[in-house]
């Protein structure tokens, strides 16, 4: 739970039939669906969500979908938005991961099974870093208009 | 090369080069995130036990999980996966709870009626001790356990072997009779989240339109209340893990 608010998954329906991430509210039982998968985000998860550290991020994973429509690792904001799929399964790294991912002390690493694939065809451990957060692209992003607003003053004296 | 001599010039291409670095940051900030690279840990073999399907518990740098047939460890930096424990005639297929120096989970067909069974098991490795065994129409366990806060007693739930309907159940963490506190008109799915004195689940079938519900019931037993009903397109159906 995060500040008064449980999150989950469903494995089919929402708008693309590949299942939900969905929020429900304690104080006053508010359901919201933060986010629908597509396929290419992943597809039917059976995973619970994981939080961040500072309780702003979710993690999961599907069974299947993804780039090889094997399963794969996503985020998404306690906020909704975007599903951001950032690692895929191939059945040699493992296929159709299940049950809970666990996160290192440090919050950097996810921890997880795959129910089949891997060298014995009889799933594997895993383990996967988490992108660097969000925080990251805004400071290149700034870094970025401040030097074009640093030339064009340049210009312009 | 003479404009590179020359200020008006060389002001021009220092501009460029402002211009083509300021581009590229921005460019890397608008990129799409990277996909991150899997490492695999263990391979899991028919015969060490395979087939994971309950996810893993971290404590203490020490990954935990179970396979159809056995309990496992492994370092999270890596190394030796260990098989701690085995089954036999039986499988789990949940995840573990880490309490002390003892490992908890459930049996998918454990006991003497190979219906569900609760199991406890040294953390150093051992033979898994049935403490809490179910029996009857609903007594299958395919989910995990909820520890209390106070780490007295277990929350979990069951299925029917039809695998429709199910209860909510309590044990003492020392083991014993399962107290059913509530049933359920559907099939219960993932761990159980205690908030305060409330138990919170999902069920993946039941509900007004028998696509699956967010539920409710008090730690102590009593009514189940339904939350959300599911309705497919509109927010989803068959959510098949627990709260978090």
């Amino acid at each position: 739970m995060i500040g008064g608010t449980l999150f989950g998954t469903t494995s089919n329906g929402g708008v693309n039939g590949d299942g939900t991430v969905f929020s429900l509210k304690l104080s006053d039982s508010t359901f919201a669906t933060l986010a629908s998968f597509n396929g290419t985000n992943g597809a039917g998860s059976f995973s619970p969500l994981t939080a961040s550290g500072d309780g702003t991020t979710l993690y999961g994973a599907t069974f299947v979908g993804g780039a090889s429509n094997e399963g794969a690792v996503f985020s998404l904001s306690v906020n909704g938005g975007a599903i951001t799929s950032f690692a895929s399964f191939n059945t040699t790294n493992g296929e159709n991961p299940r049950g809970d991912l666990a996160l290192s002390g440090d919050g950097r690493t996810l921890y997880g099974t795959t129910e089949s694939g891997g060298t014995h065809s009889e799933g594997t451990v895993f383990s996967v870093p988490i992108p660097a957060p969000e925080p990251g692209s805004a400071a290149l992003l700034l870094t970025g208009l401040l030097a074009v607003a640093a030339r064009r003053r340049r210009a312009a004296i | 090369m003479q404009y590179l001599c020359v200020g008006k010039s060389r002001s021009t291409l220092q501009g460029l080069i402002s211009h083509v670095v300021a581009l590229f940051i921005l460019g890397l900030a608008c990129t799409a995130p990277s996909q991150a690279q899997i490492t695999t840990l263990a391979n899991f073999t028919s015969t060490g036990g395979g087939l994971p399907i309950g996810g893993l518990t971290l404590s203490g740098g020490t990954l935990y999980g179970t396979t159809v047939g056995s309990v496992f460890s492994l370092p999270a930096a890596g190394g030796t996966l260990t098989t701690l424990g085995s089954f036999s005639q039986s499988q789990s297929v949940t995840d573990v709870i880490v309490n002390g120096g003892t490992i908890y989970g459930t049996i998918f067909q454990g006991g003497a009626n190979f219906d569900g069974s609760i199991f406890s098991l040294p953390i150093g490795g051992g033979t898994p001790t049935n403490i809490a065994t179910f029996s009857g129409p609903s007594s299958v366990i395919q989910n995990g356990l909820t520890l209390s806060a106070d780490r007295s007693t277990f929350y979990g739930s069951t299925q029917t072997n039809a695998g429709a309907d199910g209860t909510v159940f309590s044990v003492p963490i020392g083991g014993g009779t399962p107290t059913t506190l509530g049933t359920l008109t559907g099939t219960p799915q993932g761990d159980l989240t205690q908030v305060g004195g409330t138990l919170y689940g999902v069920t993946s079938t039941g509900g007004t339109n028998n696509l699956g519900t967010v539920f409710s019931i008090p730690v102590g037993g009593g009514t189940i209340t339904t939350l959300v009903n599911f309705t497919g397109t509109n927010n989803g159906s068959a959510p098949e893990s627990g709260l978090t």
